[in-house]
C-alpha cells in the first residue's frame, strides 16, 4: 500500500509526464478494450445460454455432395425428433419469417421466428415473463394466435407491465402476447434477433419470408420443406462423434422420402453459424478471422503505446537515477525498488485503462449508432451488446497488467542497475557506453524503431482497407442507381389475396409510368445491394442429374428475381439478346414458363452456344408442382448484388406471376439523375400509390443511390477502413510522439557532445545534419523492417481485402512516405533545438 | 623566439605588452569586459582587461577560483563574446562576429584543450582527432596525414582505433592535445589541462605542452596550480576580473 501511496505522490509531482503517459495508455488500452468488447459481443459471447457446445444445426443435401440443400418438411422433422434419441436430447424446428406488426400506417415489418415448443428448452431459456407456447399450439394448422415477444421488442413497445396478455396486430390479425424472452436472447444469431416468436401452428397464417410460393401454407403437406432443424446433442457426444453415428438416422430419413424424390440425401450436422441465418451451412471463418486480425492490430497499438511509455520511463529513470541510487545506497534491495517502479507503472496503467474504457464505450456507442442507422430500415433487432461486462472489464485489467509489464519492467530493471558513485554525483548525459553502434541500438532507439515498424504495418493495413473502400464506392455495379426511385412493398404483411396483390402491383407500375418526369417503371422481387438474397440452382434441360453422387454438379446457383416487363430498363441493365417478358407472362401464372438469364449464367450453363431458345430447369423442382421447364427468352448484362464478392453473381429472372412472394421493389426511373430531384419525387410517388389503395403496404420510398449506400457489404468495407484507419492514425501519432520524445531526450543527453563539436568549429548546419542523419538512418531501418511486417500482414489480410493486392504498391509507398515524413518532422524540432545549444553552457555541463 | 616584454600591474592601466620587435600581436585585448546580469545583479567577470599575446608565447593565466580566468579563456576561444572592449586576433577584430564566423575561426585558428578532455565517447581516438578537420572540409587524405601527424606528436598513434573509454586520463588528455594540434591552429587554449589528472600524468601533459611550445606553438593556459603555471614563460595573474600581475617567468 505504501508503494502505491508513494507512486501516487511521484505521479502527482510530474503532472505533465503523468498526463502524457495516461493519454498514451488510454489510447492503447482503449483501442484494445473497444475491439475486445466488439469481438466479445460478436464472436465470443455464447449465443446459446446453456452448454452451447452441445447445440448443432441439421441440414440435408444431396448424398455425398455439398449442394442442393433444402429445408425439412414437418413430417421429416417429426420423424427425426421421434427417432433421433440416440444422438439428441432435443430436436427443434424453426422457420424464418417476416411479419407486419401494428395497424395501417404504423405497421412495422419485423423479423419473426416460428418455432416448435421445445426450441426454448433446447436453448436453455426461461420466459422473463409469462410462458412459452405449448406443443398443442405448435401442431400444424393449430392456428392458435399467441405470440412471444422479444425483450427488445417489449422495451420498444414501452415495457408495460401488462404487455403479457395484451393483443398485437400481426399481419392484420390479433395475437395474444403470452410471454417475453430474456434480455439478449436471439436464438440462432449473434447479431440479430427476431422481434417476435410464434408457434409453428400459425404457419399458414403467415407465409414465410424465405419461401416464394403463395401456396403450400399447409405445414402438414409432405413436400412443404419450410423448417430448419436445430438439436442438442446427448451429453458426452461431440459434433464429431455424432457425425460418425448419424448414418442410421440418415437411412431412416431416406426411407420416409416420397416415392418420386430425386436421389438419396445426407443428413449433415454443423455448428450453428453466429452471423448468418441461412438454410444451408455457413462458414464463420472470415468473421472470426476479421476478429482475430482486429485484436492483432489493436495489440500492435498497445505494443506501440507501451514501447512509447517505456521510452518515457527510461528517460525518467535516468532523471531519477540519483534518487534511486540514494535508496540503494541506504540499503533498499533491488527488488524493493523494482516493485516501487512497477507500482508506479501499474497505477499509470490503471488510470490509462479507466480513461481507455471510457473511450472504448464512447467509440462502441458510435459504432452501434452507425449500425442502428444502417439497420434502421430493416426488420431486424440488433442484439450485439458492446457495453463492458465483467469479461470486458477483466480483459481490460489484463491489458493494463500486460502494458505495465511491457512498459515498466525493462526501465525498472535498467534504472536499478545503478552505478552508485556516478549516479550519486548526478552525472547527466548518456551513460558510459562504448561506441556509436551501441548508441544507435540503445534500448530507446530500438524501441522507437519498433514503434515505427509497427506503425508502418498498421498504416499499410489501413491503406489497403481504404483502397478497398474507395474501390467499393467507385465500383461499377452493372446497374444504374442514379435516377432510380425505389419503393419497397410487402403484400405478405397485409394478407392480400395474391391475385388482388398482383392487380395492385401492376396498377402501381402503370400509374408510376404515367407520371410526368418518369421514363419507365417496373418491379422486381429482389433488390441489388439489398440485404436479402433469394437463390435457386438451375441446369440445362439437355443435362441430367448424374447417377454417380460424386460426379460434378451440372447446375449453377443463381440469384432469383421475379420481374415485370421493363425491369431491366428501369434498373439500367442491358438486354443483350432475345426479348423481355411480356405483360401477359408477368400477369398470368399459367402461361408457358419462360426465363431470362444474365450472360454470366449463359456462359456457365450454355458454353459455346446461344442460350436464347434453350430450356432450363431447377435442380429442386418447384414445391407447388408447376412445370419444371423454362424457355430462355433473353440474356441480360451481369450486375452485382453486393460489393464483397469478387465475381458477378449469376442471375435468373422469371415473370412476376411465376415467382411472386409478396415482397416487391418498384423501380421508377426518372428523367433526371440528380439525387435531390429524385428524393423530391418521393411525396408524388407516395401520393400516387395511396390513391391506388390507401392500405398499400409501403415500407419505404428512397432513391436507389441511398439504398446502395446502406448496403451492409459497403458498410463493412468502410468500417474496416475506418477501424484500421483509426489504428493507423493512433499508431502514427504515438510513433511521432515517440520519435520526438526520444530525439529530444537524445539531444538533451548529447548537449555536451554538441558543445564540444561546436567548440571545435562545427556549424549549426553540421549539428542539424548530425541529428537528422541519425534519425533518417533509424527511420530507414525501421521502415525496412516495417515493410517486411506489412507484407506479412498483407498476406494475412488478403482473405478479407476487397479487390486490393495484399502488397499494393500504392498503399506501401503512401504509408511509407507518410511515416517517414512524420518521423523526420519529429526529428526536425529536436535537431533545430540542438543547433541553438550554447557551446559554452554545454561544456559546463558535467 | 622569446620576446622581451614590459608589464603594467594595474588593470585600469593599459597592460599591453610591447614587443621588442614591434610586430602585430597574435591576440590583442583592449579594455575588455564581460558582465553577467542575473536578477538585476551585475557581475563583472572580466573588467577592463588589456592583454597582448604574441606569436610563439606560452602564457599562463592564474588566479583564485571565480577570478574570471575561464571567462577570459572562453572569450579568447570565441566561445563567448565580450560585453565591452575590443578583441583582435591576427589583427582582425573578432569581438562581435556572427555565430557562423566565430565557428569558422574557432575551427581554423584555435585549438582547445579542456580540463575534462571533452573527447566524444562514441568516436575512436582517430575520429576524435579528425573531428575539427571534418568541419573544415579537408579532404580525406589531408585529414589522415594531419591526424596521424598529431597523434605521432603526442605519442598516441598506437591507440588510434581505441575509444576514449578504453584510455587512461593522461592518454585521453594527450588525445585532446592531438585534436587541438591537428588543425594547426594559431593558438592553443588550455583550460586547467591537468585538473582531472594525477600528478604524474599532469606532469607528462605539461611536458608535452612545453615540448609543443618549444616547437613554436603559441599557448595560453588557465591554471590555478602554481607548479604548472611555472611551466609557462609568462604569467598573468587575475583577481576579481582584473589583471593584477603580468610578468615573465623566472
Amino acid at each position: 500500500m505504501n508503494d502505491f501511496r508513494f507512486a501516487l505522490r511521484q505521479l502527482r509531482k510530474s503532472p505533465g509526464f503523468t498526463a502524457l503517459a495516461i493519454i498514451t495508455l488510454a489510447l492503447g488500452i482503449g483501442v484494445n478494450s473497444a475491439i475486445f468488447a466488439l469481438v466479445n459481443g460478436v464472436v465470443l459471447r455464447p449465443m446459446v445460454p446453456l452448454r452451447p457446445a452441445e447445440v448443432v444445426n441439421i441440414f440435408t443435401a444431396r448424398q455425398n455432395t455439398n449442394h442442393d440443400y433444402r429445408q425439412f418438411s414437418h413430417t421429416e422433422y417429426r420423424d427425426l425428433r421421434e427417432n433421433g434419441g440416440d444422438l439428441f436430447t432435443h430436436l427443434a424446428a424453426l422457420e424464418f419469417a417476416v411479419a407486419g406488426i401494428g395497424r395501417d400506417h404504423e405497421m412495422r415489418r419485423s423479423f419473426a421466428f416460428l418455432t416448435s415448443e421445445n426450441f426454448f428448452s433446447l436453448m436453455g431459456v426461461q420466459p422473463l415473463r409469462g410462458r412459452f407456447y405449448t406443443a398443442e399450439e405448435c401442431r400444424p394448422n393449430a392456428n392458435v394466435s399467441v405470440v412471444v415477444a422479444s425483450y427488445a421488442f417489449w422495451k420498444r413497445m414501452g415495457g408495460r407491465n401488462d404487455f403479457v396478455g395484451s393483443n398485437l396486430q400481426i399481419n392484420g390479425q390479433p395475437y395474444t402476447v403470452i410471454g417475453i424472452t430474456p434480455d439478449g436472447f436471439s436464438g440462432v444469431s449473434a447479431l440479430v434477433a427476431p422481434d417476435i416468436w410464434l408457434p409453428l401452428g400459425v404457419h399458414s397464417h403467415l407465409g414465410s419470408a424465405f419461401a416464394d410460393s403463395e401456396s403450400l401454407h399447409d405445414l402438414a403437406e409432405p413436400k412443404n420443406y419450410a423448417l430448419n432443424l436445430t438439436a442438442r446433442l446427448r451429453p458426452g457426444l461431440t459434433i464429431e462423434t455424432a457425425k460418425a453415428r448419424v448414418a442410421p438416422l440418415t437411412q431412416r430419413f431416406n426411407a420416409i422420402q416420397p416415392s418420386n424424390a430425386e436421389g438419396a440425401r445426407d443428413l449433415q450436422l454443423h455448428e450453428p453459424s453466429r452471423f448468418s441465418i441461412s438454410t444451408s451451412p455457413e462458414d464463420d471463418g472470415p468473421v472470426t478471422l476479421i476478429g482475430t486480425l482486429l485484436m492483432g492490430m489493436a495489440g500492435a497499438v498497445l505494443l506501440i503505446a507501451s514501447l512509447n511509455l517505456a521510452n518515457m520511463l527510461l528517460a525518467r529513470g535516468t532523471a531519477r537515477s540519483k534518487e534511486i541510487a540514494l535508496r540503494l545506497a541506504v540499503g533498499a534491495s533491488r527488488w524493493r525498488i523494482v516493485r516501487q517502479l512497477l507500482c508506479e507503472g501499474l497505477l499509470l496503467a490503471i488510470c490509462g485503462g479507466l480513461v481507455g474504457l471510457v473511450i472504448s464505450v464512447w467509440c462502441n456507442d458510435l459504432l452501434l449508432h452507425s449500425l442502428a442507422r444502417l439497420l434502421g430500415s430493416t426488420s431486424f433487432s440488433f442484439v450485439v451488446k458492446l457495453r463492458p461486462d465483467l469479461t470486458v472489464l477483466g480483459v481490460t485489467f489484463l491489458f493494463c497488467l500486460i502494458a505495465t509489464l511491457l512498459f515498466s519492467l525493462g526501465p525498472a530493471l535498467k534504472a536499478t542497475r545503478a552505478d552508485l558513485v556516478s549516479d550519486l554525483k548526478q552525472q547527466i548525459g548518456e551513460p558510459a557506453r562504448i561506441g556509436r553502434f551501441n548508441r544507435f541500438f540503445a534500448a530507446r532507439h530500438i524501441s522507437v524503431m519498433a514503434q515505427i515498424a509497427l506503425s508502418f504495418m498498421l498504416l499499410f493495413s489501413a491503406g489497403l482497407f481504404f483502397r478497398g473502400a474507395l474501390k467499393a464506392s467507385g465500383l461499377n455495379p452493372g446497374f444504374v442507381a442514379a435516377g432510380d426511385l425505389v419503393t419497397e412493398m410487402d403484400f405478405s404483411l397485409i394478407k392480400k389475396d395474391p391475385a388482388e396483390a398482383r392487380r395492385l402491383i401492376f396498377e402501381a407500375v402503370r400509374r408510376a409510368r404515367d407520371l410526368p418526369g418518369v421514363r419507365t417503371a417496373a418491379l422486381g422481387t429482389m433488390l441489388p445491394y439489398g440485404n436479402f438474397t433469394n437463390s435457386r440452382r438451375i441446369m440445362s434441360m439437355r443435362e441430367t442429374l448424374p447417377s454417380d453422387p460424386k460426379a460434378p454438379d451440372p447446375g449453377a446457383g443463381a440469384l432469383f428475381t421475379a420481374t415485370t416487363p421493363g425491369y431491366f430498363d428501369a434498373i439500367g441493365v442491358k438486354l443483350l439478346r432475345g426479348r423481355d417478358f411480356t405483360q401477359a407472362e408477368a400477369e398470368t401464372k399459367n402461361t408457358p414458363r419462360v426465363a431470362i438469364i444474365d450472360d454470366e449464367m449463359a456462359k456457365k450453363i450454355f458454353p459455346n452456344m446461344e442460350a436464347v431458345g434453350q430450356h432450363i430447369r431447377y435442380t429442386q423442382p418447384p414445391k407447388d408442382g408447376s412445370p419444371n421447364d423454362l424457355l430462355v427468352v433473353g440474356v441480360v448484362s451481369g450486375h452485382r448484388h453486393d460489393v464483397q464478392n469478387d465475381t458477378l453473381n449469376r442471375r435468373l429472372f422469371v415473370p412476376l406471376a411465376q415467382g411472386y412472394n409478396g415482397n416487391v421493389y418498384l423501380h421508377v426511373r426518372l428523367a433526371t439523375k440528380d439525387r435531390r430531384a429524385v428524393a423530391a419525387f418521393i411525396p408524388t410517388m407516395r401520393q400516387t400509390l395511396r390513391t391506388i389503395d390507401p392500405d398499400l403496404p409501403i415500407l419505404s420510398i428512397e432513391p436507389f443511390v441511398d439504398l446502395t449506400e446502406k448496403s451492409v457489404g459497403l458498410w463493412i468495407v468502410r468500417l474496416g477502413a475506418l477501424l484500421f484507419g483509426v489504428f493507423g492514425a493512433i499508431a502514427l501519432l504515438l510513433a511521432v510522439v515517440g520519435v520526438y520524445g526520444v530525439k529530444a531526450y537524445a539531444v538533451a543527453c548529447r548537449t555536451r557532445e554538441i558543445g564540444i563539436r561546436m567548440a571545435l568549429g562545427a556549424h549549426r548546419r553540421d549539428i542539424f545534419a548530425l541529428i537528422m542523419r541519425q534519425g533518417a538512418i533509424q527511420t530507414a531501418l525501421a521502415v525496412t523492417i516495417g515493410l517486411l511486417f506489412s507484407l506479412a500482414a498483407g498476406r494475412v489480410l488478403a482473405r478479407i481485402l476487397y479487390q486490393v493486392s495484399p502488397s499494393d504498391p500504392f498503399a506501401l509507398v503512401i504509408s511509407g512516405a507518410l511515416l517517414t515524413a512524420a518521423a523526420m518532422l519529429a526529428c526536425f524540432f529536436p535537431a533545430r533545438r540542438a543547433t541553438h545549444v550554447e557551446p559554452l553552457k554545454a561544456l559546463r555541463t558535467e | 623566439m622569446q620576446q622581451m616584454i614590459t608589464t603594467s600591474l594595474t588593470s585600469n592601466q593599459p597592460a599591453q605588452t610591447s614587443a621588442t620587435n614591434g610586430s602585430t600581436p597574435l591576440i590583442r585585448l583592449t579594455d575588455l569586459s564581460k558582465i553577467f546580469i542575473t536578477d538585476e545583479v551585475e557581475t563583472h567577470a572580466v573588467s577592463g582587461v588589456h592583454l597582448d599575446v604574441r606569436d610563439g608565447e606560452y602564457v599562463s593565466i592564474a588566479g583564485p577560483s571565480g577570478c574570471g580566468k575561464t571567462t577570459l579563456l572562453s572569450i579568447l576561444g570565441l566561445l563567448d563574446t565580450p560585453s565591452e572592449g575590443s578583441y583582435e586576433l591576427k589583427g582582425t577584430e573578432v569581438a562581435n562576429l556572427s555565430f557562423a564566423d566565430r565557428a569558422r575561426i574557432r575551427n581554423r585558428e584555435i585549438g582547445f584543450i579542456f580540463q575534462s578532455f571533452n573527447l566524444i565517447g562514441d568516436l575512436t581516438v582517430y575520429e576524435n582527432v579528425e573531428l575539427p578537420l571534418t568541419y573544415r572540409g579537408s579532404s580525406a587524405n589531408e585529414r589522415k596525414s594531419a591526424v596521424m601527424g598529431a597523434l605521432e606528436r603526442v605519442g598516441m598513434i598506437h591507440r588510434a582505433r581505441h575509444l576514449p573509454g578504453q584510455l587512461s586520463g593522461g592518454q585521453q588528455q594527450r588525445v585532446a592535445v592531438a585534436r587541438a594540434l591537428a588543425g594547426k591552429p594559431a593558438i592553443l587554449l588550455a583550460d586547467e589541462p591537468t585538473g582531472n589528472l594525477d600528478s604524474r600524468n599532469g606532469e607528462a601533459v605539461m611536458d608535452l605542452l612545453k615540448e609543443l611550445h618549444g616547437a613554436g606553438a603559441t599557448i595560453c593556459m588557465v591554471t590555478h596550480d602554481e607548479r604548472f603555471a611555472r611551466h609557462a614563460e609568462r604569467a598573468v595573474h587575475l583577481l576579481d576580473g582584473q589583471i593584477v600581475e603580468d610578468r615573465l617567468a623566472a
